[in-house]
């Protein structure tokens, strides 16, 4: 491994430690409430928000796995989307040489 | 920033869904010719730290959290496109995996926090290039292209009332109206985020000069 590839990788493994620290915030996002939330502040829940399903399974909602703790959770999920990532890079890269 | 499903009417998304899908198909195949084995690890890393940079989140006065994007560091080392298609696969990942940010409205959040962000800062920096010192761009970059991304988001929110509203008069779709969001939505990013994204631009950027630099000196010596 070059020494720039291991700067890059301790760069990203710092990152991702650093991320239970996201916790530290108890407030979501504003704009990204829950019905639950909605509904404390306006008393009713607009229906397409109320009747709002995803597309598709969810497998860790939230980036909070089952069973365990929300930091262990967060650190999981964090190194979970970094190879996910790496993973599609590395498709487009092999298309790519096989395009030349 | 992502925008989860329901929130906005189908004649929004539906729209959206149609702008972004070119562009995306033209952002794939600009990232498609720039990588290679030399470009992948800079560039994966970078989409990687995307990703995790968004689950940073950073708690602001109001009770309220928001986070940086990283888009401009990628749109100012390997063009808006690339930075584009990169932050929208992150928003991908996200919305599909863990549900943050509708996949339904995912066409909305891409336009917002991959394309507007990217192409800003993009421009921005190519702008002030040369004109301030280095990291006073950097940070600027990062800044305009979040607050531009948030002023997006805040007008697609904002609009929604006015889209549909039920036999009682209550809206359908998100419930709060232009007045509402501007000053919020994008008030905490030109206050908040923006700060987040524009120092994170900065570090980064000097980070990954340090890392090429240092590269650079040791193919020069052997």
């Amino acid at each position: 491994m070059s020494r720039n590839k291991k700067y890059l990788l301790f760069f990203l493994l710092i990152a991702i430690a650093l991320t239970p620290l996201g916790l530290i915030a108890h407030g979501g996002a504003w704009g990204e409430w829950s019905t639950d939330e909605i509904k404390s502040m306006l008393d009713f829940v607009p229906e397409s928000i109320k009747n709002a399903k995803p597309l598709v399974y969810i497998l860790i909602p939230d980036y909070e796995i089952f069973s365990l703790s929300s930091v262990a959770s967060t650190l999981v999920s964090a190194l979970l989307g970094v190879i996910l990532v790496f993973l599609v890079m590395a498709g487009i890269k092999k298309l790519a040489k096989r395009a030349n | 920033m992502h925008i989860p499903d329901g929130f906005l009417s189908p004649s929004t998304y539906i729209t959206a869904s149609f702008i972004a899908l070119p562009l995306l198909i033209r952002a794939f195949k600009k990232t498609k010719e720039l990588i290679d084995d030399e470009s992948f690890a800079l560039l994966s890393s970078l989409s990687a730290f995307s990703f995790v940079v968004m689950m940073f989140n950073i708690p602001i006065p109001g009770g309220t959290s928001g986070h940086a994007i990283g888009a401009a560091i990628l749109a100012i080392l390997f063009g808006p496109w690339v930075a584009a298609f990169c932050i929208s696969l992150t928003l991908f990942i996200q919305a599909l995996i863990f549900g943050d940010g509708g996949l339904s409205v995912f066409a909305v959040n891409s336009l917002s926090m991959g394309f507007t962000a990217s192409f800003v800062a993009f421009y921005v920096h190519k702008f002030l290039k040369n004109k301030m010192r280095d990291n006073i761009v950097f940070f600027l970059s990062g800044w305009s292209g979040i607050v531009a991304a948030s002023v997006v988001v805040a007008v697609i929110l904002g609009i929604q009332p006015l889209l549909g509203v039920d036999a009682l008069g209550h809206p359908i779709y998100f419930p709060f109206g232009l007045s509402v969001t501007i000053p919020t939505v994008v008030g905490s990013h030109i206050l908040f985020f923006g700060l987040a994204e524009g120092i994170a631009t900065m570090l980064v950027m000097r980070f990954v000069e340090k890392i090429t630099n240092q590269d650079k000196e040791v193919s020069n010596e052997s």
